[in-house]
């Protein structure tokens, strides 16, 4: 049952083009890979609670993998250690782990929630990461994610890894694929596999009540991104 | 201390603004009714409404616009929710609109049999839904209150939208049977989209068109509009309202209305010992 937490920040630091949060919230949580908090920012002309989804949780800690994309993000990269945030969660559907061999693909910050992810799928596992350049990660986070996984890296500007789009170099040899990353992204995986992806829109409520975050589906029903997803099958969006 | 919209006790002023918590069903899952006075559901119409296409929501400064459209599943589904609405320990009154006076018609002869629904709030100014406004207009705000008033025997709070003479509208639901009003919907506006601006940019203005008009009405009012904090509760309630709603500040913190209640009760204990 989501809650709301009075968490302390006990790491708040640029990681490449990222920034990594943690916070100790005080309670063990129990959270599902693909769900998501939604973090309060503390200045009156902003409104509306910032949404991210789970990097990795360890007991009573909780992280998040960020990139400062406007004024709520950046006053939250301005916090300093010990300062509380008012956090709400756990949010949302997650990702499905019945998969035994997966194909983990992230665009630029839509790594975050794959790691958390790997982490608690079984089999074989294989990260696509995509970013604009090379400069994007740091050694110690793409250090992580190669400890539990197969890693594979492109960059548009070939300055890291592969050149390209990470969609260019996404096979069927796999069971299943786990997306996270830019629309554009998501909508050209077009694979005959399963997809669950995560997607992203302005969230108000949170939790299922405001209908003010649908998406159509290719079905032109309208569904609630915070409360049907995060996580969708992408084949009934695309 | 106990508050009262027309013979309805509330143990609090605060209620919950038609639309940001929906029917309530996720909310009172997650949270109680702490703090608040009174319930008042997302807006129903007669037919189901699929609502406006995505997105519908866009933040500026100080500021929600929402387009939601008045997404709901009609009349007959929302007739399930009795047994959470009989649950809760606080009143319930239903919002509804319609487009057309037989529907107005129609709801109000469905919801009058409803015991467990105090009154309802008949929503004349979705700034969202293209035809169906009919706050713009004195006559029509008459035809469809007066409409209501001949099947419904309980309270009716008339909620119209912000005008800069209010009383050219408010006047006619008055006339046409309205117990009470809801002062005021949403502000039109558009940044990426187009839809109705809440939240503290517009209490400013609500608040004087509020003031202007207190003084012309004796019948309960609702305040609704830009409410964050107990001082702006405060404010509304110096002002003279009977009640206030909050709505967009559930998003910034979902137990609002708890905070809010607390800090109002202490307010109001230490007003009340000073007067002794």
């Amino acid at each position: 049952m989501p809650k709301i937490y009075n968490g302390e920040i006990v790491e708040n630091r640029p990681i490449g083009g990222l920034f990594l949060l943690t916070v100790s919230i005080g309670e063990m949580v129990s959270v599902e890979p693909g769900q998501f908090f939604l973090i309060r920012i503390d200045r009156e002309d902003i409104i509306l609670r910032r949404a991210f989804s789970i990097f990795d949780a360890d007991r009573d800690k909780l992280s998040f993998l960020y990139r400062v994309v406007g004024k709520g993000t950046r006053w939250l990269s301005e916090r300093e250690v010990g300062y509380k945030l008012n956090i709400f969660g756990p949010l949302g559907n997650s990702f499905s782990l019945d998969s035994e061999r997966s194909l983990l693909v992230g665009g630029g910050s839509g790594m975050a929630p794959l790691y958390y992810l790997g982490k608690s799928l079984k089999g074989d596992i294989k990260f696509l990461l995509g970013a604009q350049t090379g400069s994007f990660w740091d050694r110690e986070l793409l250090l992580r994610y190669a400890e539990i996984g197969d890693l594979e890296i492109v960059t548009e500007d070939g300055s890291l890894g592969k050149r390209g789009l990470v969609t260019q170099y996404i096979d069927n040899s796999y069971k299943k694929i786990y997306a996270c990353g830019p629309i554009e992204m998501l909508k050209s995986i077009r694979v005959d596999i399963p997809v669950e992806g995560s997607l992203e829109t302005t969230i108000a409520c949170g939790f299922g009540a405001c209908r003010g975050c649908v998406i159509e589906t290719r079905g032109g029903e309208y569904r609630r991104v915070c409360k049907d997803g995060p996580v969708f099958n992408l084949k009934e969006i695309f | 201390m106990s508050w009262n919209l027309c013979g309805i006790e509330l143990r609090t002023p605060l209620v919950t603004a038609s639309g940001p918590l929906g029917w309530g069903e996720e909310f009172f899952e997650i949270f109680s009714t702490r703090g608040l006075g009174l319930f008042i559901p997302k807006t129903v119409t007669y037919n189901p409404k699929i609502g406006n296409p995505p997105p519908r929501i866009e933040e500026t400064i100080g500021g929600v616009i929402n387009s939601i459209g008045l997404e709901n599943e009609g009349i007959y589904k929302w007739l399930k929710l009795e047994p959470l609405y009989r649950s809760l320990d606080i009143p319930v009154m239903a919002s509804i609109a319609g487009s057309t006076l037989d529907e107005i018609s129609k709801l109000g002869e469905i919801i009058n049999k409803l015991d467990y629904i105090v009154g309802i709030e008949l929503n004349l100014s979705c700034p969202n839904v293209k035809g169906e406004n009919w706050s713009n207009n004195p006559s029509s705000i008459f035809e469809v209150t007066y409409t209501l008033r001949k099947v419904y025997n309980k309270p009716i709070f008339v909620k119209l939208a912000p005008k800069d003479t209010p009383m050219l509208y408010i006047k006619p639901a008055i006339d046409g049977g309205a117990d009470g009003l809801t002062l005021f919907n949403t502000f039109p506006a558009y940044k990426t989209i187009s839809g109705g601006l809440s939240g503290p940019a517009i209490r400013p203005i609500y608040m004087r068109l509020f003031r202007e008009v207190k003084d012309k009405v004796d019948v309960p009012i609702m305040a609704s509009g830009g409410v964050f904090s107990a001082s702006d509760v405060l404010e509304y309630l110096n002002l003279g309202a009977n009640a206030v709603q909050i709505g967009t500040a559930f998003f910034k913190d979902p137990d609002i209305a708890e905070r809010i209640y607390e800090e109002l009760e202490s307010f109001l204990e230490v007003k009340n010992r000073d007067r002794k």
